[in-house]
């Protein structure tokens, strides 16, 4: 099992069409046993894959399971939950635990523990290790991706403590390439501190954790988003301002995340793909609530809208192929 | 390259343009022996070919490019033979699709237009849209729904060769198909009126063009049609194309299997999705 968090300081870079696509790709089309676990307080992974009428069902029913199960006993004082309860969802061929905006009231929770697993605490650490936990009970699944905010806050880090890997998907501006720095900044603090944390545990009460306790996240690869493109000269190129910040992406990926965050490796493609302007086919794909390469007639494709639907999935291809291959290299 | 009018691009864009496609589109796809679908001309010359003796008014007629002429009488001679002779040379090779039919279809007109016999374009377009192409030969009694409504026709003038006992390929099966079938004509003449043709692979003495665009240029004195053709051409052809069928001719080199053609539509289906995109971003469709 693999657990890959979907994750950039920066919104609105198209994470969750990127995750539910890739994740509906590998379930669908490599026939991988995928989780998608919704940790974004915004719950748009849940929204995009829901038909209106689950969503009702689910979250007028104040006993449905979610996310903030898994962690609410914690908030009281007892351990982990012990019983996932994942949804089946057909249409992407994924199982989802569902998001609940109510995880945004467990950021003081997270952020008080880390305080005190960093000090040695014992209840702190089982709560900053929680997602860990929920990993170790996941081994039936090839994948679990998780679905976050964007933002460096607590439950980001307990998701990332927990992963074994991340992919960041990247707009193309200046934001981002400085969203790049902060987040492998952060990444090498939270190290720091929780190793020190961890080696002032008594032997005898690490039984109470996960049997996985150290911070070894490593970054997959990057997704870059296309913008605005013209012809020239009879070829589609990306507008000047954006072509000096997409050159700029590779250096600095490999500076800040290659090289201080994953093992020493060659061969790596660390550039999953690039997503063009899908227009049209990303609402249509949100309201009929399938991935984007299965979209048909009757979900209003037109025309040549049937080759970008094409287009879409070999591009899922390549960005699945690439993270299988990836995964492969790195895990050796 | 060819430097794309931006009135067409705009045209293409906004789905006023139909694409008329001829030989020379499937001159483009080869069989599994590499056989290439025959245009007018190399078809005629083969057909001759064929026969024992060739009487002097038919080479006269194929010499000095009255294909049509020519057609009427290889038809009497061949007779029986003739239909045959045609699903040699458009049927049972199995033609496959090459770059050009992607480009067509991602150029994504409403309208095309075939005076194709093959079903190299029909069998392609039906595919890629998981089946919502819609084809309609010229017979067809509900023509009439091509005049509005969101789906994607192909419009077979002259048949097709499943049905080779109505393919129109002389005078009189044009004349016979006029008259007979005068709705679908009718609405064809108002496509003409309505909408830019973009006419690609047909030749400048194809007779397909020259029948179709004959009365057009004295009813409505427009030059809203864009045919892509092959240099050299000359510049009194292109004047007189202009004049008397309201054609500009758009001239490309064919060196290399015409690859010119093929790459500038590459960059045109690029021009228009950016034009489509200024037109969805301004609602000024």
């Amino acid at each position: 099992m693999k657990s890959i968090a979907f994750f950039n300081n920066k919104g609105g870079v198209g994470k969750t069409t990127l995750l539910c696509n890739v994740a509906a790709y590998l379930g669908n089309n490599l026939n991988k046993k995928v989780l998608v676990i919704d940790a974004d307080p915004q719950c748009n992974a849940t929204q995009l894959m829901l038909s209106d009428e689950e969503i009702l069902n689910i979250y007028e029913d104040r006993n449905s399971y979610t996310i903030h199960n898994i962690i609410h006993p914690l908030s009281l004082g007892k351990g982990y939950n012990e019983q996932l309860k994942p949804i089946s969802v057909p249409s992407y061929a994924v199982d989802l635990i569902c998001g609940d905006p109510r995880l945004s009231l467990k950021e003081d929770l997270l952020s008080k523990d880390w305080q005190d697993s960093i000090s040695g605490s014992i209840r702190g650490l089982r709560t900053s290790f929680l997602f860990q936990d929920v990993l170790e009970r996941c081994g039936d699944y090839d994948y679990v991706l998780f679905d976050v905010g964007p933002s460096l806050g607590s439950i980001n880090r307990a998701v990332l403590l927990a992963s074994d890997y991340f992919i960041s998907p990247m707009s193309i501006d200046i934001f981002s390439l400085r969203a790049i720095e902060n987040i492998s900044i952060a990444i090498n603090e939270w190290r720091k501190r929780l190793e020190i944390g961890i080696s002032q545990v008594d032997k005898e009460e690490l039984d109470e954790l996960p049997k996985k306790l150290n911070f070894n996240l490593q970054f997959l690869g990057y997704v870059a988003q296309q913008y605005t493109q013209k012809t020239v000269d009879g070829e589609s190129r990306v507008v000047h301002s954006y072509e000096r910040i997409m050159k700029q992406i590779p250096k600095v990926v490999s500076k800040n995340f290659v090289e201080k965050l994953s093992a020493k490796k060659t061969d790596i493609e660390y550039r999953l793909g690039t997503i063009p302007n899908l227009h049209s086919l990303v609402p249509m794909s949100q309201t009929a609530r399938k991935p984007i390469f299965l979209l048909k007639s009757k979900d209003g494709v037109r025309g040549a809208h049937f080759s970008k639907v094409e287009d879409a999935k070999n591009l899922f291809d390549g960005i699945a192929s690439k993270i299988e291959a990836n995964a492969r290299v790195l895990n050796a | 390259m060819i430097k794309w009018n931006p009135s067409l691009i705009d045209r293409i864009a906004r789905r006023s343009v139909v694409i008329l496609i001829g030989s020379g589109v499937s001159a483009n796809s080869t069989d599994n022996n590499g056989y290439r679908p025959p245009t007018w001309h190399t078809f005629l010359q083969a057909a001759k070919a064929g026969l024992d003796t060739a009487p002097t008014h038919l080479t006269k007629a194929i010499n000095q490019y009255r294909y049509l002429e020519a057609c009427e009488y290889l038809k009497k001679i061949y007779d029986d033979q003739w239909i045959d002779l045609v699903k040699n040379d458009f049927q049972r090779p199995n033609y496959k699709p090459a770059d050009i039919h992607q480009l067509i279809f991602d150029l994504d007109s409403r309208i095309v237009c075939s005076v194709n016999f093959d079903r190299i374009y029909d069998t392609f377009a039906i595919t890629k849209s998981q089946g919502t192409y819609i084809v309609k030969n010229y017979w067809d009694d509900d023509i009439g729904a091509v005049t509005s409504g969101p789906e994607r026709y192909l419009l077979k003038l002259h048949g097709s060769i499943d049905s080779p006992d109505k393919l129109i390929f002389s005078t009189s099966d044009y004349a016979g198909a006029r008259n007979k079938y005068s709705a679908f004509y009718g609405i064809l003449d108002a496509l003409i009126a309505t909408h830019s043709f973009l006419i690609l692979g047909c030749g400048m003495n194809d007779p397909d063009v020259q029948l179709l665009f004959e009365n057009y240029r004295y009813r409505y004195n427009l030059r809203n049609h864009f045919m892509c053709v092959p240099k050299p051409i000359n510049e009194m052809q292109i004047s007189l194309m202009k004049e008397t069928r309201g054609i500009n001719i758009i001239p490309y080199s064919s060196a290399d299997g015409h690859i010119e053609l093929t790459e500038s539509l590459r960059a045109l289906v690029s021009l228009v999705s950016d034009r489509r995109n200024e037109i969805a971003d301004d609602q000024s469709w």
